[in-house]
């Protein structure tokens, strides 16, 4: 089975300064960025394309000759696509391909034709089954990425699955949706997107396969004249969203209790009856 | 042949549960409603796939804000895919394509809008605060706000004005559906054959017919806890603040003292102090209530996420720097266990 995960970095530190233009999070100037710099600068696995990864490498396990091929989007700070790339090598990927390409990262519809361009570009050589990713952005937000990317290639899509296994289409699916557990039996190819809650064995990766990543495994790059992206797709490029403003959360407006419980029952119960709650 | 013309203007999925608008569609109406008055715009809802012989409620779509409403009833549309969705809605919207396209940020939504975006040739803001959702006159493009990053950051993004755009709504507490008895329209079925939908070949299979209907909501605990958190107007949850099992066993009792549901963080749960399903966190049940307590809970981004949209945040944590203070209406500094013991007593 020839499998293509679509892996995207998230910040791995605790408080991210934002780009105010971008609205992403941003390294300050001059920290270190690498796998032993912890706190800042550190990008890590966005966790959904991590489960997205695990889920894809239990499948092939169980089939022969499957490859599973890590592919990233250079968006906004390329260093962070590469160190998601080397994570998913070191969990187990069979290759890993970046995306080296103007920032298209921030219309989902661009980075989803781009990102077709590649899976087709892939596909010239093994047809490609399966592409997963996770169904949740980076930033916390559902990902339009799944659909998108399934019109794109013109393929059926299943999103919001805890679990993949080979059944009789050939591929089973569950997925834990507002009316409960379904199972889905698809046909390939299919575009799938991972829930942040999955089943199935649990994977671990060691921080010396992540040094060996580095190091033996190459990341291939590809840019745009390689994935045949001209100037008559030059439209299909144009983003559909701008980005108006960006504003951090607002200081708290809200009161702070900060006396004997008695007193600070009182005043919720009063503000709660204002309200109307009770 | 009588096709009936789809109004250019806003367009609205609407989805119904037995045989009633949902609730989230009479809020999309609503907002769909504000949006067509403002731009001078029609408002359309769209219902797909036929109702098994119950009544569609047409008129009850043009009293909470519809001018029209668009049946489209087809074989393939019978069970929901997104190909086909979008296949229908593709078709239809070569006659005349609509300006803004709203759906709920629900299942459906994240499933159905990217795909329908993308074939449109359409923007997408997914995930929109409802209060945010504004229209330009001038340029008539839209423009709605995303709270992300667990809430530290709100980006607000903007359709182009020269293409459609399919935005996402979250459920937002504090919008009330629009509703008024005299509104008329007219109801009509779309000729499907006349619209010459290109239907995707490739469908997923049908579901396996050993697992138990969806339709069945009590056979899965988890599904039953999770609606009724989803639909929650008062939600509480406690976190490992409360300290103890006989402290957490307070949050169920507060909760139905307030009409509410009640919840529990990752780590309560992994103490033992209350299942799996009742989880309001990322890895859980996204809440949207009208009021929020949080008792013990700490407030760390995944947390957050799952509350973030509540109107009236109440926030009790012994540490005075509990992040979850940031986002309270109500940050009251006090032993968690002790305050809900107190604040129960004065409720019953």
């Amino acid at each position: 089975m020839n499998i293509v995960v679509i892996v995207r970095p998230a910040p791995g530190w605790e408080k991210p300064r934002f780009n105010m233009q971008t609205g992403e999070p941003e390294v300050s100037p001059g920290t270190a960025v690498g796998l032993l710099a912890w706190g800042e600068g550190t990008w890590v696995l966005n966790p959904s394309d991590r489960n997205a990864l695990d889920l894809a490498l239990t499948l092939a396990e169980n089939e022969a000759d499957s490859k599973v091929t890590a592919l990233a989007l250079a968006v906004h700070d390329p260093a962070a696509a590469q160190e998601a790339l080397y994570a998913a090598l070191a969990r187990g990927a069979t290759g890993a391909i970046l995306l080296d390409t103007p920032d298209y990262g921030s219309d989902p519809a661009v980075a989803a034709t781009v990102l077709a361009a590649a899976i087709r570009k892939i596909g010239a050589d093994a047809p490609v089954d399966l592409v997963v990713s996770g169904a949740e952005a980076p930033d916390g937000g559902p990902d339009p990425l799944v659909p998108m990317l399934a019109e794109a290639l013109g393929w059926s899509q299943i999103t919001g699955v805890s679990r993949l296994t080979i059944g009789e289409s050939p591929l089973r699916a569950e997925l834990v949706s507002d009316n409960g557990t379904r199972t889905l039996e698809a046909r390939l190819p299919t575009v799938v997107s991972v829930a942040r809650q999955v089943s199935g064995p649990a994977r671990y990766t060691h921080l010396g396969r992540e040094l060996v990543a580095y190091r033996k495994q190459g990341i291939d790059t590809w840019d745009t004249a390689r994935l045949g992206l001209d100037e008559a797709a030059a439209g299909a490029l144009t983003p559909r969203t701008v980005i108006r403003r960006n504003a951090l959360a607002d200081a708290p407006t809200g009161e702070r209790l900060t006396g004997p419980v008695e007193e600070s029952v009182a005043v919720v119960l009063q503000s709660l009856k204002a309200q109307g709650r009770i | 042949m009588d096709t009936p013309t789809p109004a250019n203007g806003i367009w609205v999925l609407a989805t119904t549960a037995q045989a009633a608008l949902t609730p989230t569609s009479r809020q999309l109406l609503a907002s769909a409603r504000a949006l067509g008055d403002q731009l001078g715009a029609p408002v359309t809802a769209l219902l797909l796939g036929g109702l098994d012989g119950d009544t569609p409620p047409g008129q009850e779509a043009i009293a909470y804000g519809a001018d029209k409403v668009l049946l489209l009833e087809a074989r393939p549309l019978a069970a929901y895919s997104a190909p086909a969705y979008t296949a229908a809605l593709a078709a239809l919207a070569r006659q005349g394509a609509p300006e803004i396209v709203l759906l709920g940020d629900d299942a459906l939504g994240r499933d159905l809008a990217p795909r329908l975006a993308y074939r449109l040739g359409a923007g997408l803001i997914q995930g929109a605060d409802p209060t945010t959702l504004e229209v330009d006159s001038y340029t008539r493009a839209p423009s709605a706000g995303v709270r992300r990053w667990g809430g530290r950051l709100t980006t607000t993004y903007a359709g182009t004005g020269d293409r459609p755009t399919v935005i996402t709504l979250g459920a937002g507490a504090t919008l009330e559906p629009y509703y008024d008895d005299w509104r008329y329209g007219d109801t009509e079925t779309v000729d499907m054959a006349a619209l010459g939908v290109q239907w995707p070949s490739s469908l997923i299979a049908s579901d396996r017919e050993d697992v138990p209907a969806p339709e069945s909501t009590d056979w899965h605990p988890q599904v039953a806890a999770w609606r009724a958190l989803r639909g929650a107007q008062v939600v509480v949850v406690g976190g490992a603040g409360l300290g103890s099992a006989e402290g957490f066993a307070l949050v169920p009792r507060l909760a139905a003292a307030l009409g509410g549901e009640w919840g529990a963080t990752g780590e309560a749960i992994e103490a033992g102090w209350a299942p799996a399903e009742r989880e309001v966190s990322i890895r859980g049940v996204t809440v949207r209530p009208d009021l929020y307590a949080g008792l013990g809970v700490s407030g760390n981004p995944e947390e957050v996420v799952a509350m973030q949209q509540a109107r009236l945040v109440l926030a009790v944590a012994a540490d005075p720097h509990t992040t979850l203070f940031r986002w309270a209406t109500w940050g009251v500094v006090a032993d968690p266990a002790t305050f809900a013991a107190q604040l129960l007593a004065r409720l019953t």
